[in-house]
């Protein structure tokens, strides 16, 4: 019997059940607290389509963070490529849109990397200064569009992935393609090599900087769809100068320490994709009940410090990076 | 080939060479700009690119051009350390005199002590230091010679009037979202609020009106939208939402939360900040008013700056110049018409009005600022 447990401790069901029972205990908790105003099946679809966007900025994150690299140029990507997306949209409506956005965060994931891997400097220093280029060259974008509300996407033509089904249709596309990536491809299993032990991993042959290199793409790749998702959810989007943008990494990246916590059982995506909607779900519970939003920061925090702790912690006398 | 170890000295010296181009090239163009010696202002701003960040660049550039001054801008994005470094960065830059439009007043003590020191001349905009509630920064402000005064709205009657707006079209339970807990702006148009709330319980108690405890929804609009979600989520019953400001991106997402939520005209929506689509969003009732229009207020906090600089005006002993700005209400897209006219697609002052503006004496500037409206430009312009 133990050893049927011991088992089926180690198996992606069991981490997705833990995720579930998380989700549920929560769902449960503010239910109790505010029956009329929460959880009911509306506004957990709310809930979800709001998770959604972070979640695939979490995704994308993941393969940079599991090899023990942090990207803070994310949210200047988000603002530039949106800029772009929406620039594009005037002239080529949908197309436009998606491919700016899609092309520009692609083409920024691979100008990371190359500086990344060039450079040779720790990746939170270049992503710092490439923030700031990317932050003025959205000022300057944001410029070139000359539709009277530039920025905006205020026509309902063009506005298909701000609710249902699209969102959610781009938003699983990305999902898929991210669970495909790690389970069926060799970037999936190098990255995480990569992250237990880079020396090891290069000793066995594999081409580390590449693999980093290919990371950064990914992820910007993933912020290129998060890009349209968050611009169509916000109806526009408008450039940020002096680090502003920086807000915008940190709920991608809570969902993405769901993901490094779950990724024993061989769930990261699952827990990405649940990871956030527990967050949303918890801003939503607090708002619920009128509790003020710092005291809401405040209990997300914790609640993400609890929950990454107590499934992610470490063996006794094992390296903490 | 990759890595350290396998580049050849010569490439390395290559890459070397490389940036050291790169690096004095970009320091060439900043010492281009730098060559020239006009007097030069700073504008230290929570930013110069968001929806009314990028009108009050656009009037105090047009100022600039009029008075032959050049303009520097240092977006702080309110953050309390990059509000008090940004004095720092404006003086190390060789600004005769700066604008600041602060986050809390207490930032000011460090301000004021930085253009003190480097004798720097200083205004705020959309700001004051109130006197009870920071008396240290107040007592400073009068004490330095350098500080020679502040432009602000009445913030408080603008919160309340706009509640008075909403109860008169039948709003009785008004939800409130903020940018961020603690903004000095906030807080006094908060006040207004509740100023507002009362007095109408007090005139009709047997029909009162409720406002619920504010929730911050940053200055984006993504995150303007899903705060809008939750507090309409939490609150079914609301029929009212005040988005308190945030450079109008909050406000956008706030819109597209009712609308996605099948609510638009059903919550009315008043604000502060105009929006470029203000029109239609009063015509399909997205809108019900919203004030704004005070882009313009820095054009006087830059007026007070110039003729210090000048020698023009001098500060009054122990104390210090006062400016209030008006706001402007629309509330139908009639209004907005008028507005969008003289305040969007032109500026409400010209280059020659500016220039005659600069010549004005204290007094009547602050009459000039008191006087602005719609029908102030109409009148001038025809």
């Amino acid at each position: 019997m133990r050893e049927f447990y011991n088992k089926i401790k180690t198996t992606s069901l069991f981490g997705i059940a833990i995720l579930v029972a998380l989700a549920f205990f929560f769902w449960v908790f503010f239910k109790t607290l505010s029956p009329e105003n929460f959880g009911s099946q509306r506004l957990m679809v709310g809930y979800l389509q709001t998770s959604i966007q972070y979640a695939v900025g979490g995704c994308g994150l993941y393969f940079i963070v599991v090899m023990g690299l942090f990207d803070f140029s994310i949210g200047a990507n988000v603002v530039l490529s949106s800029l772009v997306g929406v620039l594009l949209s005037r002239h080529f409506g949908y197309w436009g849109l998606i491919m700016g956005c899609l092309l520009c965060g692609t083409l920024i994931g691979i100008f990371n990397g190359t500086l990344y891997s060039r450079l040779r400097i720790p990746s939170m220093i270049v992503t710092v200064g490439l923030m700031l280029v990317l932050e003025s060259v959205a000022n300057f974008v944001f410029t070139l569009d000359k539709s009277g509300f530039p920025g905006k996407l205020n026509s309902h033509n063009i506005l298909a992935f701000n609710s249902a089904p699209w969102n959610y249709i781009a938003a699983g596309t990305a999902f898929l393609l991210m669970f495909l990536l790690l389970r069926f491809t060799k970037i999936g299993t190098y990255c995480n090599a990569i992250g237990s032990n880079e020396l090891l991993a290069k000793n066995m042959g594999v081409n580390v900087e590449r693999y980093k290199f290919i990371g950064f793409v990914l992820l910007h790749f993933f912020v290129g769809i998060m890009a349209l998702l968050t611009v169509s959810y916000g109806s526009g989007m408008l450039p940020v100068t002096g680090m502003a943008s920086m807000g915008r990494n940190f709920t991608p990246l809570m969902g993405t320490f769901f993901g490094i916590a779950f990724k024993r059982f061989g769930c990261p995506v699952t827990a990405i994709v649940i990871g956030e909607f527990i967050i949303t779900m918890i801003f939503n519970g607090l708002v619920a009940l009128n509790v003020p939003t710092t005291i809401n920061a405040f209990v997300t925090g914790a609640v993400l410090l609890t929950i990454v702790s107590l499934t992610n912690r470490g063996r006794l006398g094992s390296v903490v990076k | 080939m990759r890595g350290t170890a396998q580049n050849s000295p010569k490439e390395g010296q290559k890459k070397k060479r490389l940036l050291a181009i790169l690096l004095v090239l970009s320091l060439a163009c900043s010492s281009a700009f730098a060559a020239d010696k006009k007097l030069l202002i700073g504008v230290s701003i929570w930013s110069s690119t968001d929806t009314l960040g990028s009108q009050v660049k656009r009037i105090l550039d047009a100022a600039a051009d009029a008075l032959g001054v050049n303009v520097m801008y240092v977006d702080q994005g309110h953050v309390s350390e990059q509000v008090t470094a940004s004095a720092e960065t404006l003086s190390a830059a060789g600004c005769d005199g700066m604008i600041i439009c602060n986050s809390a007043s207490a930032e000011m003590a460090s301000v004021i002590k930085t253009c003190t020191k480097n004798k720097l001349y200083l205004a705020q905009f959309f700001r004051i230091i109130d006197k009870k509630a920071n008396p240290n920064e107040y007592a400073a402000a009068c004490k330095s010679p350098y500080y020679i005064g502040a432009v602000h709205e009445n913030e408080i009657d603008n919160g309340k009037n706009l509640v008075k707006i909403l109860c008169d079209k039948g709003s009785r339970t008004i939800a409130l979202e903020g940018r961020k807990a603690g903004d000095a702006t906030f807080l006094l148009r908060w006040e207004g609020y509740k100023q507002g709330i009362a007095i109408w319980n007090k005139a009709h108690p047997t029909d009162k009106a409720t406002l619920l405890d504010p929730q911050y929804g940053g200055t984006t609009s993504d995150t303007g939208r899903s705060t809008a979600e939750a507090i309409i989520n939490a609150n079914h019953n609301i029929d009212a939402l005040i988005v308190a400001g945030g450079g109008g991106d909050p406000l956008v997402g706030a819109l597209a939360a009712i609308d996605s939520l099948g609510l638009k005209g059903k919550i009315r929506v008043v604000s502060t900040d105009f929006l470029s689509d203000l029109d239609q969003q009063l015509a399909s009732g997205g809108m019900a008013a919203e004030s704004g229009g005070h882009y313009a207020d820095p054009l006087f906090a830059f007026m007070l700056v110039y003729n210090a600089i000048k020698g023009n005006y001098h500060k009054p002993a122990n104390s210090f110049y006062e400016v209030t700005f008006p706001y402007l209400y629309v509330a139908s897209s009639q209004d907005y018409d008028a507005y969008a006219k003289y305040f969007v697609d032109d500026l409400p002052y010209n280059a020659d009005e500016l220039r005659a503006m600069a010549d004005l004496s204290e007094p009547n500037l602050a009459k000039k600022a008191a006087s602005l409206s719609i029908q102030d430009v109409t009148q001038r312009r025809q």
